[in-house]
């Protein structure tokens, strides 16, 4: 009676696991599956999963209709990239101070960063509306960077922070010694070291920032257009039979982070233990 | 001399950060606080009003509505998001044969835009096409009016947002599952403690400080919920999904009354710094926890 | 190795910032950018109709090329009006729907009269009057009608035969029975609906039906008189017999438009320019049973066709915009005969009088005669004013409380009317 109970286990596991990932993988699966139907197919019923026709037509059309796709993950590309860039200068920097001094003003800033954190990023979008227009800066990809940094800036000072904690002081202080500049000293040996820290937050921010539509939607129109913004609006397409194409851009638009995301979960769910708690 | 040098570059360091910060969000929220007292409608005077704005919007049922959506939204997808990601952090801790493709399953949906996940979920929610209603169909039940009554409509905003976040809430659960050693449990298991009772004598003990946490910022992410929401229903029909920030959002940018809208900013700042108090205490002690 | 990534790393950093620089500079000048609806651009483009693409013609003419910016329409004015607020833009030229266009939001546009003097546009005045006043201030005119949108009935002949109905619908009446007739699951597992439903637009449809309306131009509260509280009442039995999508108040336009291409809609009123998409093979799994009618008045009433949603678009330059001297080259373009024809023959409603006296647009064109005639009669769905999109999403609430049943039509639209009262404008 035992043995059978023992047997029985892991098959339960088993049937478990399945339904997590049936949960989990199945709605990105019919997407994926239905960028590659024939338009019509994807409005019959009742709803087929694999396709009759395996078709490539989707693809084709968006790039023919939407002459903007292009353009739009070109802006994606750069927006995340500078958002990476400039997230891990200004975090990594702002994470050796915390990590290596102390003082009153360090604690104040320390306070002040964590408590402007809890500002949720839609209220600064009224008052930042007339400013950015004044400046000229609407529609522009450095206003989409700077912001998507701004929300990212505290956690990812907080990861690089504790990474940092855990490299012994002794490494610099050794390298002082034999004559490097504290400034040298940063450079040549924290970095090479924080390696794992800056890619994990790379990973983080460049999903942020290519997945992002809120601040997209707000500030953003035309020449700074977001892949996300620019499928949103194909959503709302006068012809209505665009679902195939925004299934085309869909793919387009997730395939290469979710692979990427595959490859590299272990810097993520491994960045996020040395960090410990995440946000 | 060297270590104030040390002392000042340690400062610099800082700068750029607090530079960032104080300009894009503590100025324009000052500016914000301003707005709030006015009236002012784009192209159009600034006048002031006082707190005139502040009592219209408690005047106006719709913003109680917002608040009450808000509240209700979100204790019920944290308390969701705790519950299936503690579940996946369990089960996938047991350990499985290509445990790395199952971890990467389950994260999958933290890598979509908010977009990409509501085209997917509004395609399958479909009442007449949706896969979603077929299988319902073919079960025996009566196909569901998803997106198109209050209460299943503000269910079904919860589905998805859910199944976008539990990832983030797995992401920190899970590790934290995994850190616990297994000798811990054998000792258990050796003096005759069985699944449940080593499940709650030492999983979740040890577990309590990381869900707490997880609790405290998944609520105040949860508090802002715009992007899944307003891409999925707009605000629902009725307003039966219409949560603050779609609250803010239509005041403001539909509307024009960019005085009011302001005003709603000011609130949800509010609420949320009253909310955000213990994450708060509990990541500046994070932060220095050295000292 | 190491040294390697940094260096590799920080010329990629370079290499971006370059790229930034360049992208900021290159898509700000070449193109000009046209902020639209989908339909604007097919048919200046030749998606549909006729076929013929006018953009070479543009470019070699003008000398401008364009970036559409095209907008899913219930965005739309969100978006644009957003835009026009800026102090300075990218887009050059927008497309505004009359009832957009209030008093403030007029304003945020530039006043074309210097331009049409220096650069005239061909036959000015041979643009439908009634639409330039209606974008006239003061004497200064901030836009130029492009597209008028005729309301036409649309109905799938092969379902209504199917049931037993021959003949198309002669008044609303018949409209209403044989939505309610037609509606239901059909064998083959297809949803099939009886007539178009989406909020509000469709309400105040109907309501004129009957002689009624949501306000008039004058800015008088009409909700909550007899036609809509009767076109409520049918709408709720409509509702009721599921000839009307549960989904209703959250389909748009276009889904309906869908429903209709897939023979899921029996009869839709819809623009006149739809001819074409719905009657298209390609697009359309109905081609060939789609006929159009003028929508039928009620029986009660003393006039033949309904005076349903007639709207027009119009082209103006935002103040904000960056190069309006290629703006009004675009706009100008459009707005010549040889355009405005072309433009009509993709399955444009045009707003030029030279194209309706045209032999072969009137030939080539089935719906020409039936779009003419309404074109007198509709009128826009709403007047143009400040309040106007809170008005819409006041209006649009009750109206769906009433039919889901949650308040009674009467009580709704007392509800509604109190509710606008304060916000429209004073006289």
């Amino acid at each position: 009676m035992g043995l059978t109970k023992y047997n029985l286990k892991p098959l339960i596991l088993w049937i478990l696991l399945l339904l997590v990932v049936i949960w989990s993988t199945f709605p990105v699966c019919y997407a994926v599956i239905s960028s590659f139907k024939m338009p019509k197919d994807i409005y019959r019923y009742p709803p087929t999963f694999i396709p009759r026709i395996f078709t490539f037509k989707n693809f084709v059309d968006l790039f023919n209709n939407w002459t903007v796709f292009p353009q739009a993950m070109f802006n994606s590309l750069v927006i995340s990239l500078g958002s990476i860039v400039l997230t891990v200068i200004i975090s990594m920097f702002a994470a050796f101070s915390f990590s290596r001094f102390s003082s009153r003003f360090l604690k104040g800033s320390a306070f002040f960063i964590i408590a402007i954190r809890m500002f949720p990023p839609i209220i600064i979008s009224i008052p930042l509306y007339p400013i950015l227009s004044r400046l000229n800066l609407a529609d522009s990809h450095l206003v989409l960077i700077v912001l998507y940094t701004v929300f990212q800036v505290t956690v990812m000072t907080w990861i690089f922070k504790v990474f940092f904690d855990n490299i012994p002081k002794e490494i610099e202080e050794a390298a002082v010694i034999d004559g490097c500049s504290p400034f040298e000293s940063f450079y040549k040996i924290i970095i090479p070291l924080a390696r794992p820290s800056i890619v994990t937050v790379s990973l983080l921010v460049g999903i942020y920032a290519w997945n992002e539509y809120m601040f997209a939607f707000l500030f953003v129109s035309t020449n700074a257009k977001t892949t996300p913004l620019l499928i949103s609006e194909m959503m709302g397409s006068l012809t209505g039979i665009a679902w195939g194409q925004v299934f085309a851009a869909n793919f387009i638009q997730m395939v290469p982070v979710l692979i990427f995301v595959l490859l590299v979960q272990r810097f993520l769910v491994k960045g996020v233990m040395t960090g410990a708690f995440k946000g | 001399m060297n270590s104030i040098k040390r002392k000042s570059l340690g400062h610099y360091l800082v700068i750029p950060l607090l530079l960032l910060l104080i300009v894009v969000i503590l100025i324009p929220e000052i500016w914000s606080f301003a707005l709030s007292l006015t009236r002012y409608v784009p192209g159009g005077n600034i006048e002031y009003r006082g707190l005139l704005n502040y009592k219209n919007i408690f005047l106006d049922y719709s913003f109680w509505n917002a608040v009450k959506n808000n509240i209700i939204f979100v204790i019920v997808v944290v308390s969701l998001q705790l519950l299936l990601a503690l579940g996946f952090a369990l089960l996938l801790a047991t350990g499985f044969k290509g445990q790395k493709i199952w971890v990467s399953c389950v994260i999958l949906p933290y890598a979509l835009s908010p977009v990409v996940t509501v085209t997917i979920w509004k395609y399958m929610l479909n009442y007449d096409i949706g896969i979603i209603n077929f299988i319902l169909d073919k079960i025996g039940f009566e196909p569901i009016p998803w997106l198109s009554n209050s209460l299943w409509a503000f269910i079904a905003v919860i589905i998805v947002y859910t199944w976008k976040q539990v990832p983030f809430t797995f992401i920190i659960v899970y590790p934290a599952r995994l850190s616990i050693s297994k000798e811990l449990y054998e000792a258990a298991a050796i003096d005759g403690a069985n699944e449940w009772q080593r499940f709650r004598f030492i999983t979740l003990p040890i577990l309590k400080p990381t869900i707490l946490v997880a609790m405290t910022f998944r609520l105040i992410l949860a508090f802002r919920a715009f992007a899944e929401i307003w891409l999925l229903t707009g605000g629902g029909p009725l307003k039966s999904t219409e949560v603050l920030a779609i609250y803010m959002y239509k005041e403001g940018f539909r509307y024009w009354h960019w005085g009011i809208s302001a005003a709603v900013g000011v609130l949800i700042l509010l609420l949320t710094m009253m909310m955000s108090y213990p994450q708060m205490r509990i990541m500046y002690r994070q932060m220095f926890q050295n000292e | 190795m190491l040294k390697k990534t940094i260096n590799f790393s920080v010329i990629c950093f370079i290499l971006i910032l370059v790229f930034v620089f360049a992208a900021q500079l290159s898509f700000a000048q070449e193109k000009i950018n046209v902020m639209a609806a989908r339909a604007h651009k097919d048919v200046v483009v030749g998606s549909g109709g006729a076929g013929i693409n006018l953009m070479p013609d543009l470019i070699k003419q003008e000398g401008i090329d364009v970036e559409w910016q095209t907008l899913p329409w219930e965005k739309m004015q969100e978006i644009i009006y957003r835009e026009a607020s800026l102090k300075q833009s990218n887009i050059s030229v927008m497309y505004i729907l009359d009832s957009w266009a209030s008093p403030q939001m007029i304003k945020l546009f530039s006043p074309l009269n210097e331009y049409i003097e220096k650069n005239p546009i061909e036959n000015f005045d041979l643009i439908a009057k009634g639409m330039r006043e209606s974008m006239t201030i003061n004497g200064k005119i901030y836009a130029i009608p492009v597209r008028a949108n005729a309301s036409l009935m649309f109905y799938n002949e092969k379902i209504l035969k199917d049931h037993g109905f021959e003949k198309a619908p002669q008044n609303f009446e018949e409209v209403i029975s044989i939505a309610k007739a037609v509606s239901g699951r059909q064998e083959d597992g297809k949803m099939v609906y009886g007539i178009r439903f989406e909020v509000p637009t469709e309400l105040i449809n109907w309501a004129r039906a009957w002689g009624g309306d949501t306000i008039t131009s004058d800015f008088e509260i009409k909700l909550n008189e007899k036609p809509m509280i009767k076109t409520l009442q049918l709408a709720r039995e409509l509702y009721e017999a599921g000839a009307i999508p549960r989904d209703f108040m959250n389909l748009t336009a276009d889904e309906y438009l869908t429903l209709m291409l897939n023979g899921q809609l029996a009869m839709t009123i819809r623009s006149a320019n739809y001819y074409y998409t719905l009657t298209d093979p390609e697009k359309s799994n109905v081609a060939e049973d789609i006929k159009f009618i003028p929508t039928p008045a009620s029986k009660t009433v003393d006039f033949d066709v309904a005076p349903v949603q007639t709207n027009f678009w119009a082209m103006a330059i935002p103040k904000a915009s960056k190069d309006k001297e290629n703006a009004w080259k675009f706009i100008k373009y459009l707005s010549s005969d040889k355009a405005a024809l072309t433009m009509a023959l993709n399955g444009n409603g045009p707003t030029k009088l030279t194209v309706l006296e045209d032999e072969q647009y009137m030939k080539e064109t089935p719906y020409a005669v039936e779009a003419k005639k309404v074109l007198n009669v509709g009128r826009p769905l709403w007047p143009a004013f400040a309040e106007l999109p809170k008005v819409m999403d006041i209006f649009k609430e009750e109206v769906v409380m009433s039919i889901v049943g949650k308040k009674t039509p009467q009580e709704a639209m007392d509800d509604a009317a109190e509710r606008i009262k304060p916000l429209l404008p004073k006289n």
